[in-house]
């Protein structure tokens, strides 16, 4: 099997910011798979799992899958923005299946890892409830929602965000705040209630 | 909440996280109410809290189990009946495994498809149904698919064939392949590619990563049929390159597009050649270490590929030219270029890798293998060549302008030949019996006639182009047909015909569009030609006796014969027709002559007082007919250039003489006929088969084939150690090889030195004598049989051929044509002595007690004494084209070849009752050549058939 290639993939994103869901479909499960590639080749070949460097493995899964030169986005922000939203649809999916999988148990899970080995902050997050906390958010702000998909989802820095969004640095830090202190408390609620 | 109440709330927030802890009770006290208040402080509570919160990107969340699921099976695990062992490499088409499959005690290999097919329904069931058409091919050299099935949690698998060994990728990464390895890769490619096709799979994907080679030697092709389930086969079509055309990606997915073909490149619809493509480029790659279209990047790769050009082939110094061939050829752009079928290629291959086997540069015709009238690439590139620079010809530019320029052009260039017809031309084959023999296109271009062996009687048929309907002109007799001509005005057919028991031509004419053939004239040895007003008619008359060719010119009604020109003493004309030129005041003809070596060309005779003129400078070793396209000022003729090339059509300009090709093939073209127009030739194709068999005791029910492809034999003989030596076109000439029937093998033993044939070994064994050209003119050699070395020349005139050791090996004989009569001398084994037996004899062989000579004289076969005198007994055994007679072990008898509808066998002559009797019982086939081994035991022949159809080539300017 070959990889997908760039611009298949380039042109199923482009589809699907045009509104075209079937492309999503098509769309994820290719960008599942690579981003499954990806972990597992970082974890060949960068042993400790704690230098695993999930922000370029995010970077490399979507530079070997999307062309971003090949596709006319409105620009290369709105491109970002549509990766962020991809991203937080798989890896949101792919929290859930796994809760699922956890729960249900199957003879297929496996624990290939040392449990002995120091878990990232982070691991904690229940995902598919930031996403529905993301949601009541986006309704309330619509750009913190953005800078949060960004930052979080798709693993941009703070310039870089800013950049896509087309606002200061400072404003980022602002609305990355706020919105991180406003998703921690609604995903606190739950368990304070 | 409100988006307006949050914005003030995070508006505050923000301000007061600037602020220390006991600035900020005081801040919010100033500037909000209490609710607001709440919300900024619960706010505050979890921000001191978030320091980390989502501070590592989302995906680290499930990173830990997305590795764990790339991980999914280990060691013990068991996916249907199958333990996992081990995982073999990730990607891919999904994950792969080695399992072993407990119930039968193996390991397999195991693949388990990507997670994101199975969603697809409709794909996953279409795969499946493809997987089962490829787990239904069983071969040697195809990866065995055992099982199809799906895991307990949904996921499909494959359970395939454990292959012991590597991937021809990691070994080409490793090692290059030599000529003669990579061509055994390829057979057994090609092997399994031809089981597949037959079964209607098509590959898709042949590349060095899908071939494994095991350590025993064997070849498997992996993953038949399951490469158009890859997302790549299925977008990587011209539209989407197309629009990546402009990038340049270095190092990145270079992959399999360095394998696909033209079509497959163009997302159109690929049948079995795209594999013979794909095979192409592994063949390069194997021997070179690189694809042919290795490129900076992909989409350079894509324009190579796409574009017409010519293939940019980086040969590594040692890849023999046949091995560049095969690639070339398969590699052709149009696939109606390429090797046809898969098993085509895997002949050639195998062909030439028994060749390189033994020794590079040994070559027959292996290329001649197929058949059909193709246009390869190069082929069409030679066309465009040659018809670009017409189009820059001086007359033409100038004839482009106005009257003024166009009466300079006729001043100034009044000699100028026209442009080359017959540059650019498509070729249909109008029969497809191969058992034509002869055939003439009518005047208007509305009919062909053309004669067919049946049953080895000829029938002569014409058929109507417009309506494609044949009828039987004349009906099966055992008349020979010699040429064939229509009238001026279309009303008759004038056929020229060799009536059985005679060697001499007679001319009839049969009444279109039927009738009965009246006799109208004797001593007619051709085709006859036409003048332009049909009143007139020249041809050739052979006289034996005198061994005089002469052109003559008759009336229609065949009255009147008037002798134009003549050649004697060894110098002939073609017996195979002359042309009229448009005025009707000359006649053009070939004329040869021995002049160091036999020659032809081309020879105009002025018809009203047989003055002649050379037309042209141009030599060929033969030219059979001659056409004349009267508006273009062009002649058509059959030639070859030399003995062992096949005839081709020439065009040759009038009366300048300038030569070009018309056809470039490796078929013969036999004839010529053009219509009125000059738009249309028809001619004949033929094509030789023959393989070489061996029949221990002569027995045809024990025969067996040793060699299936050493082209056109010319001279056969066994040594005493049991092996055969032959002459065969090997590069481009014919050379002499030593064959083993036993193992295959065969040693070229003659090389760069002109043609060589018809060997005989001495009776020791350790000398060949044969006839070679190597020093321009025709003459008898000696060279050692086991190598080849030490060649020493016996005779030094010319014309000499046929040469065969005297029984004590002190002597040789042969025969001389370049006389008026032919001759048959001896010579002694230093050169020495030479001394003519007898006249009008050819292809003597000694008796077995040295006492006397068989050959054929006069028609027939003749015994003479080695000394020499008359014949002491005549046989009434036909001399056919290739009939050379043996003696028997005891000299009682001669063996001789019989050819009775359409099937040759070996028959004996009983020299004491004068009785015969048939040997050998084959039921098809053609013997071009036998011998009998030094002990008798063994009988080597060749047999096949002579392939022949009638083509019609259209001028396309």
């Amino acid at each position: 099997m070959a990889d997908p290639t760039p611009h298949v993939v380039t042109q199923l994103l482009h589809d699907w910011s045009q509104g075209d869901e079937t492309a999503l479909e098509k769309l994820i499960p290719i960008v599942y798979d690579e981003l499954r590639r990806q972990a597992a080749n970082y974890m060949r070949r960068e042993r400790p799992w704690q230098s695993l460097q999930t922000t370029a493995l995010v970077h490399e899964a979507y530079l070997r899958l999307v062309d971003q030169r090949a596709v006319e986005w409105q620009n290369r922000n709105h491109f970002f923005a549509i990766s962020a939203s991809l991203m937080r649809r798989i890896l949101v999916d792919h929290a859930r299946q796994h809760q699922a999988v956890k729960r249900g148990g199957t003879d297929l899970k496996l624990l290939a890892l040392d449990d002995a080995e120091p878990t990232p902050v982070g691991d904690d997050i229940d995902l598919a409830a930031l996403d529905q906390a993301l949601e009541r958010l986006a309704l309330l702000d619509e750009q913190q929602s953005r800078v949060v998909e960004l930052r979080f989802f798709s693993g941009l820095s703070v310039e870089e965000t800013a950049e896509v969004l087309n606002v200061s640095t400072r404003t980022v830090k602002r609305e990355w705040r706020a919105a991180k202190a406003w998703l921690l408390r609604e995903l606190s609620r739950g368990e304070l209630a | 909440m409100t988006p307006e109440r949050w914005r003030q709330v995070k508006d505050l927030f923000a301000s007061v996280v600037e602020l220390t802890p006991s600035q900020r009770a005081a801040f919010l006290a100033q500037n909000c109410d209490d609710e607001l208040r709440g919300e900024v402080e619960a706010l505050i509570a979890a921000d001191d809290l978030s320091h980390s919160f989502m501070e590592t990107p989302a995906v680290a969340a499930v990173a830990k189990s997305l590795v764990s699921e790339s991980l999914e099976l280990s060691a013990g695990q068991f996916i249907g009946p199958y333990e996992i062992v081990k995982a073999l490499r990730g990607g891919g088409m999904g994950e792969v495994y080695l399992a072993r499959d407990p119930r039968l005690e193996r390991f397999i290999v195991l693949k388990l498809l990507p997670a994101y097919f199975a969603k697809d329904e409709q794909f996953v069931r279409r795969f499946a149904q493809e997987a089962r058409t490829a787990s239904a091919l069983n071969h040697p050299n195809i990866c065995v698919i055992y099982e199809i099935g799906k895991t307990t949690d949904g996921r499909d698998f494959i359970a395939m064939e454990h292959i012991a060994g590597r991937t021809l990728r990691e070994h080409i990464a490793q090692q290059l392949l030599l000529p003669a390895e990579a061509l055994r890769v390829a057979a057994q490619i090609a092997d399994a590619l031809t089981a597949a096709h037959a079964t209607g799979v098509v590959h898709r994907d042949i590349k060095p990563e899908n071939v494994m080679l095991r350590a025993d030697g064997y070849v498997k092709v992996l993953d038949f049929g399951l490469a158009k389930f890859q997302p790549r086969s299925e977008h990587e079509s011209i539209n989407e390159a197309r629009t990546v055309l402009h990038l340049t990606e270095p190092g990145t997915a270079m992959g399999t597009v360095q394998y696909m073909s033209p079509e497959q490149l163009c997302g159109r619809s690929v049948d079995g050649r795209t594999d013979i493509w794909s095979l192409g480029v592994v063949l390069h790659e194997m021997v070179t270490g690189r694809t042919p279209f290795a490129a900076a990047n992909k989409n350079e790769s894509i324009a190579l590929i796409l574009d017409g050009g010519p293939i940019p082939f980086a040969w590594h110094v040692g890849v023999p030219p046949e091995f560049q061939q095969i690639v070339a050829r398969a590699m052709s752009k149009p696939k109606e270029a390429r090797y046809q079928t898969i098993a085509e290629l895997a002949a050639d291959l195998k062909q030439l890798q028994g060749l390189l086997g033994v020794k590079s540069g040994m070559v027959t015709e292996i290329l001649s293998s197929s058949q059909g009238v193709r246009v390869d690439s190069d082929q069409a590139t030679r066309l465009q060549r040659l018809t670009s620079p017409v189009r820059k010809h001086p007359i033409v530019l100038v004839s482009a302008l106005a009257g003024l320029a166009i009466i300079l052009a006729v001043l100034f260039f009044p000699r100028a030949s026209s442009s080359p017809p017959f540059q650019a031309v498509s070729t249909a084959q109008l029969t497809n019996s191969g058992r034509a023999v002869s055939a003439a296109i009518s005047p208007d271009g509305k009919f062909v006639a053309h004669a067919i062996v049946e049953k080895g009687l000829q029938v002569l048929l014409l058929t109507g182009l417009a309506t494609n309907t044949t009828s039987i002109l004349v009906p099966a007799s055992e008349a020979e047909y010699l040429g064939i001509t229509f009238s001026p005005d279309g009303n008759y057919l004038y056929v020229t015909r060799r009536n059985p028991g005679s060697d001499a031509g007679i001319l009839y004419r049969v009444a279109l569009p039927g009738g009965a053939p009246v006799k109208l004239k004797d001593g007619v040895d051709g085709p006859i030609a036409f003048s332009p007003q049909g009143e007139r008619f020249s041809f050739v008359r052979f006289t034996r006796a005198s061994g005089e060719y002469a052109l003559m010119v008759s009336r229609a009604d065949g009255s009147e014969d008037r002798t134009l020109a003549t050649r004697n003493n060894g110098q002939r004309f073609s017996l195979y027709g002359s042309a009229w030129s448009p005025d009707g005041e000359k006649i053009v003809c070939a004329a040869g002559r021995w002049d160091k070596g036999y020659h032809m060309n081309l020879v105009e005779v002025r018809v009203a007082d047989g003055q002649e003129r050379t037309l042209g400078t141009r030599q060929w070793f033969s030219i059979l007919q001659v056409g004349w396209l009267a508006e273009k000022g062009w002649l058509i003729i059959s030639a070859r250039e030399q003995w062992t090339s096949p005839y081709q059509l020439w065009g040759v300009s009038y009366p300048q003489g300038e030569v070009v090709r018309v056809s470039n093939d490796t078929f013969e073209h036999e004839s010529v006929s053009v219509a009125r127009d000059g738009k249309v030739i028809v001619s004949t194709q033929k094509q030789h088969v023959g393989r070489l068999w061996i029949a221990p005791d002569g027995d045809d029910r024990q025969a067996k084939m040793v060699a299936s492809n050493v082209g056109r034999i010319y001279g056969l003989n066994w040594t005493r150690a049991g092996k055969l030596v032959f002459s065969s076109m090997a590069g481009n000439n014919l050379n002499i090889s030593r064959f083993d029937p036993e193992s295959g093998e065969q040693i070229q033993l003659t090389v760069n030195a002109g043609d060589n044939y018809n060997p005989a070994p001495s009776p020791d064994g350790e000398h060949i004598v044969f006839a070679s050209n190597r020093t321009g003119s025709l003459n008898i050699w000696r060279m050692n049989a086991f190598d080849g070395s030490e060649p020493r020349q016996l005779t030094f005139s010319d014309g000499n051929s046929y040469p065969v050791y005297s029984k004590d090996g002190e002597w040789v004989a042969y025969d001389n044509q370049s006389a008026p009569t032919t001759t048959i001398w001896k010579v002694a084994i230093d050169g020495s002595a030479p001394l003519k037996i007898i006249d009008n004899g050819r292809m003597p062989v000694v008796s077995p007690d040295n006492q006397f000579i068989a050959c054929r004289y006069r028609g027939e076969i003749a015994i003479v004494l080695v000394q020499g005198g008359e014949p002491v007994k005549r046989l009434p055994i036909p001399v056919m084209d290739w009939q050379q007679v043996q003696w028997t072990a005891d000299g009682r008898a001669l063996t001789y070849i019989t050819t009775i509808d359409g099937t040759s066998n070996i028959w004996r002559y009983d020299l004491v009752t004068d009785s015969t009797k048939q040997l050998t019982a084959f039921s098809a086939d053609n013997i071009f050549a036998y011998a009998w081994s030094t002990d008798y035991k063994q009988l080597a022949c060749q047999r096949g058939t002579d392939v022949t159809d009638v083509i019609m080539i259209r001028d396309q300017p």
